[in-house]
């Protein structure tokens, strides 16, 4: 008897796995012409892992101190061996991680995979990518440099807009009335221990929910899904991922290796700002708008308007599943499409726009 | 409810209303017209239609002596308290109308030379300057009856004077030119004086001038600077090097050590202006130095004598450190464009720069051991950038090999993974 045997029975006799196994091998995943998007979610994951791995190696020598984080991302990208390697994946993994987390909600959208029953699955999904955007934003002000800093500031200055509370939750962000050493302090708090233990919960759920509900078939494909046999979830599926996994790796080590995540200078709160203040892409078609709302708008400040705006559209977005009553019927839904096809194109052409200096 | 309590209750509305009910006044103001001093004088001449009359009352409003109340009355006599014209402008009542151009400088200097006087308005203003105008070329055409001098109205303004402080004024730094070119660069105002007029052109094309107006830098020398502002003069050939000195300390300290300063003494001649000329200054390059084309030593050495083998020697010297340093510079930013991290070699190159800055001063001294001193710690500071640079290309290659070899392992995987599933679904 091989050891791996041995220990599954160890495990078995306590546990009783031999029904997950059997769940397991029994698991499918069925065949249209669309099964490449069931990719992404796996693709996001992989990123996901990836940031985990090397965040917890950057641990090792990142100081959370105003006076300290600069040169302590220095030595490592000059001095740990590998760390530039490390500091690069960790960066170009998270911005790779939010464009795959984007391509599978959409995917997830046009394909209407939120209808019921598996509303909670997007609601999950919906909450894992605030919290990836909150990752990134937290992230971005660890190296302490010039950029991230002003970038900081612009952004949490927009929570003052907020009614009622918004003076109080700048305060609560950055621990002051400025950007200073106590905002990185509580960034960095927030990126290694709040959000990745959130971020283990709804990922946990959200895992949990796919596999006891199975893989949804969209509308219009049950035929072309039932025609073909499925795809055995292990060993099938699995290897495909894995090779969607390692295409992953080779592009996150050839950026890494040629366009090594630059450092910048560090931040002076005394400076003034450098011009073209621009923060992550995923924010830029928000940014971008909010700059385009006039100052006031029937008397309301714009900016103010802009994030009603932004908030409402968010929670619209959030209740989707509940919305689309067509979906959850199980018929097509042309409407959702369509909203789908004018969010993704508003956000990409935003983005591709302000890339493209049309704004500045 | 009482009104008292009213008011307890919503007393921060109360007290904001109270606030703009009190600031209203204020900005119903209109700011144009804020003339404080005058009486009947500006009262009369306001509304006057000849532009003679009206425009130097109207331009008042804005004169420095305006806020803190000196009057029509400090400069022109009469009595500005009277309704009349004819009492207000009486001769007996010490009216004296416009000033004649001789008195203008004894008129200004009634009160800027008085200390007491003046320490009322400006404790930090000097009262000089009547005193240094009369020592100036100026005060003394004007004191010999010549009426087309500057005087202080000629170069401050008349009725619309500002501080010097304010960039409006026409002796604001940026500004002095212009108010300076207004005779100077007028050929037939000139002309009986013997003087050129082609400074200001030159001046235009000064590294000065780029400074002051390019870079803003105030501190950059304008006329005034070294002609003197009040006591203005055209500085001696012998006295030149300590106007240029005023700002360029060590580079005239270093001269005076130099071989050259006797000599240039000896001669009368002026010895920053010898190498850099006066007013068309361009920014120093190293080809003025050595015994090559373009280099001022050649002027005065030949390359056999003794000076034009140490100029030559220096030249070159310069020419080395200058060379390794722009070596070291565009392989250094290569290095940072492919995205490696350059802080150390970005500190030898700041110290190169530095050792560079002071072999270029050390120039002045014309000794060849005072410049190496500092060109070879330049070239030994630019060696370990390049050093540096080189270690950064090595790095870029073991990443790029890296990088191969991890492809090639996961493409390997990839295919065998392929394979696999093939072969499980077959």
């Amino acid at each position: 008897m091989g050891i791996a045997k041995k220990v599954f029975d160890y495990l078995d006799t306590r546990y009783e796995l031999a029904p997950v196994v059997e769940f397991a091998q029994h698991k499918e995943v069925p065949r249209h012409r669309f099964e490449w998007a069931y990719y992404f979610g796996g693709f996001t994951l992989f990123f996901f892992i990836v940031q985990v791995f090397t965040g917890i190696l950057l641990l090792l020598y990142y100081r959370p101190t105003a006076e300290a984080a600069f040169e302590s991302v220095q030595f490592i990208m000059t001095r740990v061996q590998f760390g530039w390697l490390i500091r690069s994946i960790h960066s170009w993994s998270a911005n790779l991680m939010i464009l795959s987390a984007f391509f599978h909600m959409f995917s997830v959208l046009f394909m209407k995979s939120y209808a019921k029953p598996r509303e909670l699955t997007w609601w999950t999904g919906c909450l894992m990518l605030a919290l990836a955007f909150g990752f990134g934003f937290s992230g971005y002000l660890l190296p302490w440099n010039e950029l991230a800093f002003f970038a900081t500031r612009v952004g949490t200055d927009m929570v003052s807009k907020v009614p009622f509370v918004g003076d109080w939750l700048l305060h609560v962000l950055r621990g002051g009335e400025d950007v200073t050493g106590a905002t990185l302090t509580r960034f960095f708090g927030i990126h290694v221990a709040v959000l990745p233990m959130l971020m283990a919960a709804l990922l946990g759920l959200h895992l949990l929910f796919v596999q006891r509900q199975g893989i949804h078939v969209p509308v219009g494909l049950e035929e072309e899904s039932k025609k073909r046999p499925g795809m055995k979830f292990f060993p099938s599926f699995a290897m495909r991922e894995a090779v969607v996994w390692l295409i992953g790796l080779a592009v996150l080590a050839a950026l890494a290796a040629y366009f090594p995540w630059e450092l910048g200078i560090k931040a002076d709160p005394f400076a003034s700002a450098p011009a073209g203040i621009k923060p992550e892409w995923y924010f830029l078609f928000m940014f971008e708008t909010l700059k385009l709302f006039p100052a006031h708008v029937l008397g309301i400040e714009g900016e103010l308007l802009g994030l009603g705006a932004f908030s409402f559209l968010g929670v619209f977005w959030f209740l989707i599943p509940v919305l689309d009553r067509r979906s959850a019927r199980g018929e097509r839904s042309p409407l959702f499409t369509w909203i789908g096809m004018a969010a993704l194109a508003y956000i990409a052409g935003m983005t591709i726009l302000s890339f493209l200096g049309v704004f500045s | 409810m009482r009104l008292a309590d009213w008011i307890e209750r919503e007393r921060y509305l109360v007290a904001t209303a109270l606030m703009i009910g009190l600031a209203l006044p204020a900005l119903a103001q209109t700011p144009e017209r804020k003339v404080t001093a005058g009486g009947s004088c500006l009262a009369c001449h306001l509304q006057l239609d000849e532009a003679r009359l009206h425009d130097p009352a109207a331009a008042f409003a804005e004169d420095v002596h305006n806020r803190p109340g000196l009057g029509c009355v400090t400069c022109h006599g009469g009595n500005p308290k009277a309704e009349d014209p004819e009492e207000a402008m009486d001769p007996k009542k010490g009216f004296r109308g416009a000033p004649k151009i001789f008195d203008i400088p004894k008129l200004c200097g009634g009160c800027h030379a008085n200390d007491a006087f003046i320490k009322k308005f400006s404790p930090s203003l000097d009262t000089d300057q009547l005193a240094q105008y009369r020592t100036s070329v100026h005060g003394q055409r004007i004191a010999s009856g010549d009426t087309r001098a500057a005087t202080c109205i000629s170069c401050h303004g008349v009725h619309n004077i500002l501080k010097v402080s304010d960039p409006r004024a026409p002796v604001f730094p940026t500004h002095v030119v212009d108010t300076c070119a207004r005779c100077h660069a007028d050929a037939a105002l000139m002309k009986p004086y013997g003087i050129p007029t082609d400074q200001v052109t030159k001046y235009r094309r000064s590294v000065h001038y780029e400074a002051l107006t390019k870079r803003n830098d105030l501190s950059a020398p304008t006329c005034n600077d070294c002609h003197g502002s009040h006591g203005a003069a055209p500085p001696g050939v012998s006295s030149i090097s300590n106007v240029c000195g005023t700002c360029h300390l060590q580079n005239m300290e270093f001269f005076q050590q130099s071989p050259h300063a006797e000599p240039f003494a000896e001669m009368g001649s002026g010895a920053c202006e010898a190498c850099h000329g006066n007013h068309e200054i361009k920014a120093p390059s190293d080809r003025l130095v050595g015994m090559g084309k373009g280099a001022v030593c050649a002027g005065c050495h030949d390359i056999d004598d003794p000076g034009g083998t140490t100029a030559a020697a220096i030249g070159a010297s310069l020419e080395l450190a200058v060379e390794m340093d722009d070596r070291a510079k565009a392989e250094v930013a290569d290095a940072e464009r492919k995205g490696m991290l350059m802080e150390d070699a970005d500190v030898e190159l700041e110290a190169a720069n530095e050792e560079l800055v002071k072999a270029r001063i050390q120039v002045h001294k014309a000794s060849l051991q005072a410049v190496v001193a500092h060109t070879s710690k330049a070239v030994s500071a630019a060696k370990k950038a390049l050093e540096a640079a080189a270690a950064a290309r090595r790095e870029i290659r073991t990443r790029r090999a890296g990088l191969s070899v991890a492809l090639a392992l996961i493409l390997i995987a990839i295919v065998a993974l392929v394979l696999k599933i093939r072969q499980i679904e077959r």
